[in-house]
């Protein structure tokens, strides 16, 4: 019964040997068969017999290396040590999601599903050497980077467990075959500082200056040489009415969504339609040249980012001064007076008023549309109405018509026509004169169906009043400078070029070209003063008479 | 036995109802009569009545006619006490007509403009002004009021006053009683509640404290702004002299050979110089 036992123990023992001993890894296997393995542990083949029964000679990478943190925008170089029983192999690194969870083992269309880059390291020459790539990441996120190492048609090698399905793929021996690697967003740079202008507005001749301007449609603007990413922003103080008395300007540099030039020049842009021009000047120096760009640079390590600068307003046109007359015009008055203001002549004086005044004058109203005459009153009591429509009652043509059928008068063809030795009266002239110049006679008034050139000095001395009454316009010939009439034109009036001229009586037109200039131009170009003995004088022959009639 | 008549109507019985009838005829005729003779008085009557009316108005006409054309010949007259007769003006047409034009300029403590419109003006005398001679003389002196009444509106108004020196200098205030224009050196002014009536205007507003004239003042130029106003100048009681005559009033009255009389009157001022030649403008 022993030896039975003894006998099927045996067996079993045998059976047993051989049973686990074929059940052997297949290198183990391969091993067994005498083969040496390498330094990984794999079977190295030396007997080309026992190839078959030793099993895939699985490849290996190890030693990666990279930077774990990659900023967006910004690449990364990996390098890892490859081993392959192919020689000459290309070699690779993955590049994969690692918040996909759980990783897909199997890469379709040899790509992983989590996979976002599969970089070849380029041939390593023999059985085994370095290779890198350089990843540029696309987007921010944090990844796994494995090798991966190929002996191709017998086994790979990948350097994460995570993406190994089994054979003929393997976890590779490694060591450090697989890291993470962390994108991250680039940090928002620190904003550039913004840099701040500010100043006063003030109004210039060239020589004296004053603070405050007065303008209906000021405009300022900075230009950056560079626009790019710079953004400037002006208000002016007050935002609406006048006197205008400062600015402010900011100017951004917006380095975090844009990549603006921060070393850059910032010019001046403004302009104001009741001034000549408008700029800054070193050191906000009045009367100094004109300098219009301030240089900046908002990275500097101390950026300079306020600046003092006032603004200058140039203000040296010809201009108009009224004395002793009241203001109704046809639209607007843009008439800005100069801040020192010289007299015309001897019938003027240096009050720096629209309507200036003598005495116990007082200058009347002034209305228009809009009413502009700088930061200087209009007159001593500044009595002036914006916003308003004149609303016409006689007109040359309409006064002739009042005259036919009301008062005396004499009808004259131009050429017959001698101011001077007309009887006083209502001359009706019947077409245009060319040459109107010379004294009256007598007390005159002349309407005149058509134009009237005034070619001569007019009326200076004769001591009669004169009006001159035209349907169409009126012109003056450059060489005039001093006319003595009432002056009322259905028209226009052209003052003609040259230097000031003087009005003494009154001008009703319907517009006015003022091309006269002073060498000086703080004195009026155009000077219309009030001679209420005209009026008086001419009072039968410039008048209306009001009627009112009742019947019992 | 009965008797028999050939003709019916010779029956007794009907020369009986013959004779009825024949009165009743008589009564309709007496009836038809009365009626004609009374239509045609009515109608003679109301035709006489018409005549008569036509005939009126007629007249009235003519003497609406004939005093305008009395007027009218008269405006050129100097003023005068005088009154001018129909035959004096050498209207001959008008026979059977008499009448008259007076010229009278009215000196009084008030005085009130037509509605001047935006920007018109009036020239008020504050001296005698002779209009043939075209001089001045005889300067008010004395307070004034200056009262407003706006068509629609708040009323402001400019006056310009022209004085008697030889310069004929000028002075100016302001009378804006809501505050259109802006500036200063305006005259106090203040809102008349209950308004203030004189010869059928009832003005709205005034200068606070009345205005002095010192006899040195020819005319004033009364300049209306914003709103189509009326003013009223009135004489503060005290003055040394009444407001100077502002034009003539021409009266005229003419009466027809049948008593029908028409009287027309018309003021007409003193030459008004227009504020579109007064004031700047271009």
């Amino acid at each position: 019964m022993n030896k039975v036992i003894y006998t099927i123990f045996s067996f079993f023992a045998f059976f047993v040997v051989v049973f686990f001993g074929l059940l052997k890894p297949a290198y183990a296997a391969c091993c067994g068969c005498n083969l040496s393995t390498d330094s990984y542990g794999n079977c190295t083949v030396s007997d080309g017999s026992c190839s078959s029964s030793c099993g895939p000679s699985i490849p290996n990478c190890s030693n990666l290396s990279g930077p774990p943190t990659i900023t967006l925008g910004q690449s990364g170089t990996y390098t890892a040590d490859f081993y392959s029983q192919e020689a000459n192999r290309t070699q690779n690194v993955e590049f994969a999601d690692h918040n996909i969870n759980p990783a897909p083992l199997q890469p379709p269309f040899g790509g992983w599903q989590n996979g976002v880059a599969s970089l070849n390291t380029g041939v390593i020459p023999g059985n085994s050497g370095n290779g890198s790539v350089t990843w540029t990441p696309t987007a921010i996120g944090t990844y796994d980077v494995f090798c991966r190492a190929w002996n191709d048609g017998q086994a790979e090698c990948r350097g994460n467990a995570n993406y190994v399905d089994g054979p003929p793929r393997y976890t590779c021996a490694g060591p450090a075959s697989s890291i993470i690697v962390n994108v991250i967003n680039p940090p928002t740079p620190t904003l550039y500082p913004t840099i701040a202008i500010t100043g006063i507005l003030k109004e210039s001749n060239g020589v004296s200056c004053t603070n405050n301007i007065s303008s209906n449609s000021l405009s300022i603007n900075i230009v950056p040489q560079y626009p790019a990413g710079v953004t400037p922003v002006c208000t002016q103080n007050p935002s609406s009415g006048n006197p205008k008395l400062s600015y402010s300007c900011t100017v951004t540099f917006n380095n975090q969504t844009a990549n603006p030039i921060p070393a850059q020049n910032l010019t001046l842009n403004a302009s104001a339609s009741e001034y000549q021009s408008a700029y800054w000047t070193n050191n906000n120096v009045c009367g100094a040249a004109a300098n219009n760009t301030i240089a900046v640079d908002v990275a500097a390590a101390v950026p300079t980012t306020t600046f003092n600068k006032d603004i200058f307003f140039n203000l040296s046109g010809p201009w108009i001064k009224l004395r002793n007359l009241s203001f109704n015009g046809n639209g607007n008055l843009n008439n800005p007076i100069p801040l020192t203001v010289s007299s015309f002549d001897s019938d003027d004086n240096t009050n720096r008023y629209f309507i200036t005044h003598f005495g116990s004058e007082v200058g009347g109203v002034t209305s228009a549309s809009t009413v502009n005459v700088g930061t200087a009153q209009t007159s001593v009591n500044n009595w002036y109405m914006p916003s308003y429509t004149r609303q016409v009652g006689f007109t040359p043509s309409t006064f002739f018509d009042y005259v036919k059928s009301r008062k005396d008068y004499t009808s004259v063809d131009p050429a017959s026509f001698n101011l001077s030795s007309v009887s006083s009266g209502i001359y009706y002239v019947s077409g245009s004169i060319t040459n109107l110049s010379g004294n009256a006679g007598n007390n005159v008034v002349i309407i005149v169906n058509g134009n009237v050139t005034i070619s001569g000095d007019l009326n200076t001395n004769s001591g009669k009043a004169l009006a001159v009454l035209a349907t169409g316009n009126i012109t003056v010939s450059n060489s005039v400078s001093n006319i003595f009439a009432i002056l009322a034109a259905g028209g226009s009036f052209d003052t003609g070029t040259g230097s000031g001229l003087k009005i003494k009586g009154n001008l009703s037109v319907t517009s006015l070209t003022n091309q006269r200039t002073q060498s000086n131009n703080s004195a009026p170009s155009l000077f219309i003063v009030n001679d209420p003995g005209a009026f008086v004088a001419l009072l039968p022959y410039l008048s209306i008479s009001k009627y009112d009639q009742t019947i019992q | 036995m009965t008797k028999q008549y050939s003709n019916p109507w010779n029956h007794p019985d009907k020369q009986r109802f013959k004779g009825k009838q024949s009165g009743q005829v008589l009564l309709i005729i007496v009836m038809l009569l009365a009626t004609v003779l009374a239509v045609t008085f009515s109608v003679s009557f109301t035709s006489q009545t018409e005549t008569q009316t036509t005939k009126l108005e007629e007249d009235s006409k003519r003497a609406l006619a004939a005093s305008e054309a009395i007027l009218e010949a008269s405006l050129k007259q100097p003023a005068s006490g005088t009154p001018y007769s129909i035959a004096a003006l050498g209207l001959t047409n008008l026979s059977g007509f008499n009448g008259s034009a007076s010229v009278s300029e009215t000196q009084g403590n008030t005085f009130v403009t037509p509605l001047l419109q935006r920007d018109e003006q009036y020239t008020l005398y504050l001296s005698q002004y002779d209009n043939a001679a075209h001089t001045f003389s005889s300067p008010f002196s004395g307070d004034l009021y200056f009262y407003m009444k706006s068509e629609s509106g708040c009323p402001a108004v400019e006056l310009t006053y022209v004085h008697t020196d030889a310069n004929n200098s000028l002075t100016r205030d302001l009378i804006d009683p809501c505050d259109q224009v802006s500036g200063s050196g305006e005259l106090p002014n203040l809102q008349l509640v209950p308004k203030t009536n004189i010869k059928g205007t009832d003005f709205e507003y005034k200068n606070q404290n009345p205005k002095p004239i010192s006899g040195d003042i020819k005319v004033v130029f009364m300049r209306v702004l914003f709103n189509a106003t009326k003013l009223g100048i009135q004489r503060v009681a005290g003055a040394s002299s009444v407001l100077p005559p502002q034009g003539k009033t021409t009266t005229a009255q003419a009466q027809t050979n049948t008593s029908v009389t028409s009287t027309v009157s018309l003021f007409q001022s003193y030459p008004q110089i227009p504020s579109d030649f007064f004031v700047t403008s271009f």
